[in-house]
């Protein structure tokens, strides 16, 4: 019986630790930030503000607007050594995975083009899609490689989302079962 | 066991919840630090929550009372 006790409360102190060790590492973590590592630099102009890679935390995001539909998006890049035979991409970070966006493939470019300009069209897919959304980015050529990090929040109302209402619904169905869960019952003798 | 389900998926939820409303990205601390947080919660919850707590029942009249075992 008492062995039992003693098995139960060094069990919960053990809990009781793992749990405070986790709330550290989720309250105190820094926010995922890298910004821009190599010879590259590089705009994006969107509702009249310019963005570059330094715009890479949770509390300083690049913001694309709700009312984004048929976006343009100005934009320029350059790279300060050789950009010969390069290739590059970007994805989205998930947890542990990155899903690539787009990539760009191996590319000769004999004339060693350094820089590129143009103005993006943001794709219709992107109305339907709200939150925050960690991006990072590689560009790998002869003279050397560049890579960004970036967070981008997407703009919207989260609650009219397949995500972001179904998340809604499972988190109150939860926290009921959280409640019912610490509702002490009657043991039958 | 409701307590440690319900939180795991709290947490799982929450991090959702947050990546939707543009506070934090669905990353790897959130993925996985959100549900296993909630879940050593919903234990702890479960456990020591005051919510609805009863006295002991009476204890059942002698009448009731098994026999003794011979």
């Amino acid at each position: 019986m008492l062995e039992t006790r003693d098995r139960r409360r060094r069990a919960i102190r053990w809990a009781l630790v793992a749990g405070g060790v986790l709330l550290l590492l989720v309250l105190v973590a820094p926010a995922a930030s890298a910004g821009l590592r190599g010879p590259c630099s590089g705009t994006a102009t969107i509702d009249g503000v310019t963005y570059d890679a330094s715009f890479d935390t949770p509390a300083n995001p690049i913001v694309v607007p709700a009312d984004r539909a048929g976006l343009q998006i100005p934009y320029s890049g350059e790279i300060t050594v050789a950009n010969t035979a390069y290739r590059g991409g970007v994805g989205v970070k998930l947890g542990p995975f990155t899903v690539p966006v787009a990539e760009w493939g191996v590319e000769s470019n004999p004339d060693d083009r350094r820089g590129a300009q143009g103005v993006y069209r943001l794709d219709d897919r992107m109305d339907d899609i709200v939150g925050l959304y960690q991006l990072t980015a590689f560009h790998e050529a002869d003279g050397g490689e560049c890579r960004a990090t970036a967070m981008i929040l997407l703009e919207g109302n989260p609650l009219a989302t397949a995500p972001g209402a179904g998340a809604a619904v499972g988190a109150a169905l939860t926290l009921i079962g959280m409640v019912a869960a610490g509702i002490k019952k009657k043991l039958p003798l | 066991m409701l307590g440690a389900v319900s939180g795991l998926l709290l947490g799982a939820f929450g991090a959702i919840l947050l990546q939707q409303y543009g506070v934090w990205p669905l990353d790897s601390l959130s993925l996985f630090g959100l549900p296993a947080l909630g879940l050593i919660l919903g234990l702890l919850w479960a456990r020591w929550a005051p919510l609805g707590r009863s006295e002991p029942p009476p204890p059942l009249p002698p009448e009731r009372e098994p026999p003794p075992a011979a």
